[in-house]
């Protein structure tokens, strides 16, 4: 088959040693930027970019590669630990990763997270190998309408994820949905909400709520308690600040599972790794034998997000090299990068640069490789970070977060945004609404409508083509049957309620 | 106890001080002096590997190799917000220095006129010198039944309304010629905005969309591979890469549209000096063999003029431009 | 009980002050544009639903203080701890007791007591999250006006001596290097952009 030929010859390439250098250095470089919140794989990208600009393009696009990869891995530490999502697509691992870090178990989470994470990465690269053609050609196909059916999937599994008041979710998700309405409206050209502010005109950004509502609150509530000993119990032993075979055993489907919806979905321009790794965290709850446990520190819960954060990066990769079209921002940049070696990105890019894209993905199995032997050892590392007493960490925290916000575009505003957040956030707790609803809604909201009034403008306002677009409809179906699901578990709950009091 | 506290206190203060210290940085010339070259930042209005990301890296790379500047000494600074909004104010703010310059593209005019919050327009800052043009160009499956603009023209006479062309914002260029394209030939069709210009190609190759317009650059591999073609020019001048696309009065359409002009400009009140340095600099890049074949690659048109020519394009562009948004409905006073 | 029904009708209130400043802030968007949705149409939408249910919240909520008082003299049922569910991301610990069972429009009836933990487990203070925040965002604004470290610097000496009270060596010096560290990694290691205030 010519996709193992040119492997192989990619491998023989990449075995150099300099290319295992930079290798080396992309996957640590990103892993350490990757860990700072605010700095997620586009920020990473960018910040490393001149830095490859004088090398060969195979060996720069090599180390960029292993950039992209090592900043997943890292965002997903800092959210396991400290309850700071260093991107869309890490809020989901803050949900049950720091469950398990208040637990005393953030050593096992932030290893399943590697373990997934390099078994998904792995799926994912030998997906893009053999499926590339048979996906990009599927992945034309899905426009606004099925988009619109998957985010309206994503919405609902997100009201969902409420638990005990499915009204306070909702409502948190309604708040999330119109807070992300503030900015240009792109379809439209009007500027919505921003009272005459110009740093509106994006909207309000994402990193300042997220980091406000979840890391900056979590400190605030912590500090409620005079801090005197480590908030979290750290074990000492190191069996016990690694996954354990039964955690492995648990996780297992959880990471196989992610890793293919990641992929696929991380083939759809535009979809994103927010959706892949909330979607497969939905499916696993749906399914998982522990679903009672979600929420409050699954480590399949940790497993199913993480996977498919990975997996979704070789299924971003397919659109770019197979059609020359980005379909994230990490992928646009890349794209800059090879128009700036002197590549043209485009359906011809394999047929005619086979000697450098070859070796390019061969390094990322290797940088994949990599990343799980540098990351393994220092899972007890990192998680002896907790063991820190809080007053001496919070501080560190808080400038983290206030840096990694203001990094994202040198704004002041959003640094006070975070700190607006945070109180926001603070107050939610308090008052016992859930704050991932709000948060997974502000991402998926505005995906969700840009994707329904485009389908409109394509049907000329009929409402049916939601119904006749197959792929769309089965999403609908998908999500009626979830919400459907849900009120008949929950009415049945309710009725046990009431007879149970009777008696 | 209260000694102790004034320890601390006189320690924080001294510290403070020091650290404060840790935060300096050789502040910059411009103040009145002579101009002298030296580092400079070149400002962008998108993120990296966006188009003048891209374009401006080039252009300082091309700077390097003919050794018109010291190698290291440009770097490219990426203000990327709002539609230029962001570049634009920050450009601003640096009145009088002359260590930065940036690239503007049309976006820089339309933004200001659609969205207020904006606050700064392109007459405030200074023009340094005109670069490049290229026409947009009429993009449509491989497969597709038109083959040149009439063909479309008479399809969406047809189907009012029921013809799709994708593209970027409604505000974006393309979107305004599409407008002034049905203005003119007094017929409608619909107009789909996508967020990245991935999203637009496969939109077009997936059906959901019936055309789109873009730069030749954004076409030239997916036309290789065959899975696009171009069926006509956006201008009056076809582009070197695809030479025999009919311009629009070939088409019968002779109608005047935006200019995706891209130059150099500067901050307000930007030294004589200074300027004359930035220009000269760019003509002599403009006349290097190794800018000729950048632009013949890129399909771009050089177009080069001085501050003041370069001024009087900006102007016109902006008349021409606010009143076809005006014509719209999308100009914001 | 009580504390539950206030928690729940501030939450109301506060949703329902955000759909209202957005229902009266969108009164100049279109809610269509050329017969399909406009700029305007979503938000609205969005908000007149949040609006409605935030009044939703508030009648349960009061409902059940009604119903509450009313059996007050009930002898209580044991408490029942229900962890609550946890997509606020804070995992367990919640000091909260929540209802046994879903709270949709359950008139379970069942007594349910929501305890505060005991003030002697380490003293639990309302003021110092809110002081907390206070010194956080003060030094996010003078952050442009002093530059990085110097801004950075204040907030940590001042939450270690005014808020958590420690003057010992290991707490001050923390609070120095922190910043420092910060600016070190950041601005000269990553080339990230710091403010640097009069000093850059």
């Amino acid at each position: 088959m010519e996709a193992l030929q040119g492997l192989a010859g990619g491998f023989a390439e990449a075995l150099t040693l300099t290319n295992l250098f930079f290798v080396l250095v992309g996957v640590t470089a990103g892993t350490l930027v990757g860990i700072l919140p605010g700095l997620g794989p586009p920020a990473t990208i960018a910040i490393l970019l001149p830095l490859t600009i004088n090398l060969e393009p195979a060996t720069g696009l090599i180390m960029l590669a292993g950039i992209y990869y090592g900043a997943k891995y890292g965002g997903s530490t800092t959210s396991i630990l400290l309850n700071i999502p260093g991107e869309s697509a890490s809020v989901v691992t803050c949900l049950d990763g720091y469950a398990m870090a208040r637990q005393g178990r953030a050593g096992p989470a932030l290893g399943i997270a590697a373990i997934g994470s390099f078994v998904a990465g792995t799926i994912g690269i030998i997906g893009f190998t053999f499926l590339a053609p048979l996906i990009a050609a599927v992945a034309i196909n899905i426009g606004p309408p099925e988009y619109a059916g998957i985010m309206v999937f994503a919405l609902t599994s997100v009201v969902l994820l409420a638990g005990d008041s499915v009204l306070k979710g909702l409502l948190a998700a309604l708040a999330g949905l119109l807070l992300a309405t503030v900015g240009i409206d792109i379809i439209s050209g009007a500027a919505r909400y921003t009272f005459g502010q110009t740093e509106f005109l994006d909207g309000i950004e994402f990193i300042a709520l997220s980091i406000g509502v979840f890391a900056v609150a979590e400190v605030m509530i912590n500090v409620e308690q005079k801090t005197g000993r480590p908030i979290f119990t750290v074990p000492r032993r190191l069996r016990e600040l690694m996954p354990t075979r039964q955690d492995l055993k648990q996780s297992r489907f959880a990471i196989l599972q992610g890793s293919v919806i990641g992929f696929v979905i991380g083939a759809l321009p535009g979809a994103g790794s927010t959706v892949a790794s909330f979607i497969s965290y939905t499916v696993q709850k749906r399914i998982s034998p522990n679903r009672e446990s979600f929420g409050k520190g699954a480590i399949d819960g940790v497993a199913a997000p993480e996977a498919a954060n990975n997996s979704e990066t070789g299924g971003a990769l397919i659109p770019l090299f197979s059609l020359g079209i980005p379909g994230s921002g990490t992928t646009a940049i890349l794209l800059g990068a090879l128009i700036l070696y002197g590549l043209d990105p485009g359906p011809l890019l394999f047929e005619e640069n086979p000697d450098i894209i070859w070796p390019i993905i061969a390094s990322m199995y290797l940088g994949n490789v990599m990343l799980l032997v540098l990351n393994l050892p220092l899972v007890p590392v990192f998680a002896s970070v907790l063991r820190i007493p809080y007053h001496l960490l919070y501080p560190g925290i808080l400038i983290v977060c206030i840096v990694g916000v203001y990094s994202v575009r040198n704004s002041i505003f959003d640094v006070v945004l975070l700190a607006v957040f945070g109180l926001v956030g603070y107050f939610m707790r308090k008052l016992d609404v859930p704050a991932a609803p709000l948060v997974l809604a502000f991402v998926l909201g505005p995906l969700a409508e840009r994707a329904v009034r485009q389908s409109l403008i394509i049907s000329q306002n009929d409402w049916t083509i939601f119904l006749t677009r197959p792929v769309a409809a089965v999403f609908l179906l998908l999500a009626l049957l979830l919400l459907g699901g849900s009120l008949v578990g929950r009415g049945r709950a309710a009725r046990k309620e009431v007879l149970e009091v009777d008696t | 106890m209260n000694s102790a506290k004034m320890l601390c206190t006189s320690a924080v203060a001294a510290v403070t001080l020091l650290a404060a210290g840790c935060g300096s940085e050789p502040t910059t010339s411009g103040e009145g002096d002579a101009f002298e070259a030296g580092p400079t930042e070149f400002l962008v209005h998108t993120g990296p590997g966006g188009g003048s990301d891209v374009f401006a890296r080039e252009v300082t790379a091309l700077l390097e190799k003919e050794q018109l500047i010291d190698p290291s000494s440009w770097t490219v600074r990426n203000e990327n917000g709002g539609s230029g909004a962001a570049a634009m104010v920050y450009l601003r703010g640096l009145a009088g220095e002359t260590d930065t310059v940036a690239l503007s593209t049309p976006t820089w005019i339309t933004t200001p006129l659609t969205t207020p919050e904006a606050a700064v327009t392109v007459d405030q800052l200074t023009p340094i010198a005109r670069m490049v043009t290229e026409p947009m160009m009429m993009a449509v499956t491989a497969d597709s039944p038109y083959n040149s603009l009439e063909d479309f023209i008479a399809a969406a006479e047809a189907e009012p309304g029921g013809l799709v062309q994708a593209g970027g914002s409604v505000t974006s260029v393309d979107a305004i010629s599409g407008g002034i394209l049905q203005e003119e030939t007094d017929v409608k069709w619909s107009y789909l905005s996508f967020e990245g210009g991935g999203e637009r190609i496969t939109a077009l190759l997936s059906g959901d969309a019936d055309m789109m317009f873009g730069s030749p650059s954004d076409f030239t591999e997916q036309v290789r591979a065959g899975d696009l073609k171009v069926i006509a020019t956006i201008g009056d001048e076809a582009p070197p890469l695809f030479p025999d696309a009919p311009t629009l009065a070939d088409s019968g359409v002779d109608v005047e549209v935006p200019e995706q002009v891209r130059g150099v400009m500067g901050p307000p009140d930007m030294p004589e000096d200074a300027v004359a340095y930035y220009e000269g600099l760019m003509q002599d890049l403009t006349e290097t063999a190794s800018w000729e074949e950048f632009t013949e690659e890129n399909g771009l048109t050089t177009v080069f003029a001085g501050s003041e020519e370069f001024g009087t394009t900006l102007e016109e562009q902006t008349d021409l431009l606010s009143s076809r948004l005006e014509s719209l409905g999308l100009l914001a006073q | 009980m009580v504390r539950r029904v206030n928690a729940d009708l501030l939450a109301a209130s506060g949703f329902a002050a955000l759909a209202l400043v957005f229902l009266v802030g969108g009164r100049s968007l279109s809610l269509t544009a050329q017969g399909v949705p406009g700029p305007g149409l979503f938000p609205v939408l969005i908000a007149s639903v949040l609006l409605l249910l935030s009044v939703l919240l508030a009648v349960r909520a009061l409902v059940l203080r009604r119903g509450a008082e009313r059996s007050r003299s009930s002898a209580p049922s044991p408490t029942e701890v229900t962890p609550t569910a946890l997509a606020d991301g804070t995992g367990i610990a919640q000091h909260e007791v929540g209802y046994a069972g879903p709270s949709e429009g359950a008139a379970s009836g069942g007594t349910t007591t929501v305890t505060e933990p005991a003030a002697d487990e380490g003293s639990r203070s309302r003021v110092r999250p809110l002081l907390l925040w206070g010194l956080v965002l003060g030094s996010c604004l003078v952050l442009p006006v002093l530059g990085f470290v110097p801004a950075m610097l204040t907030l940590t000496l001042t939450l270690v001596l005014a808020i958590e009270r420690r003057h010992d060596v290991v707490a001050l010096a923390t609070a120095v290097v922190i910043p420092v560290a910060a600016y070190t990694l950041f601005a000269v290691l990553l080339d990230v952009r710091l403010p640097l205030g009069p000093f850059g």
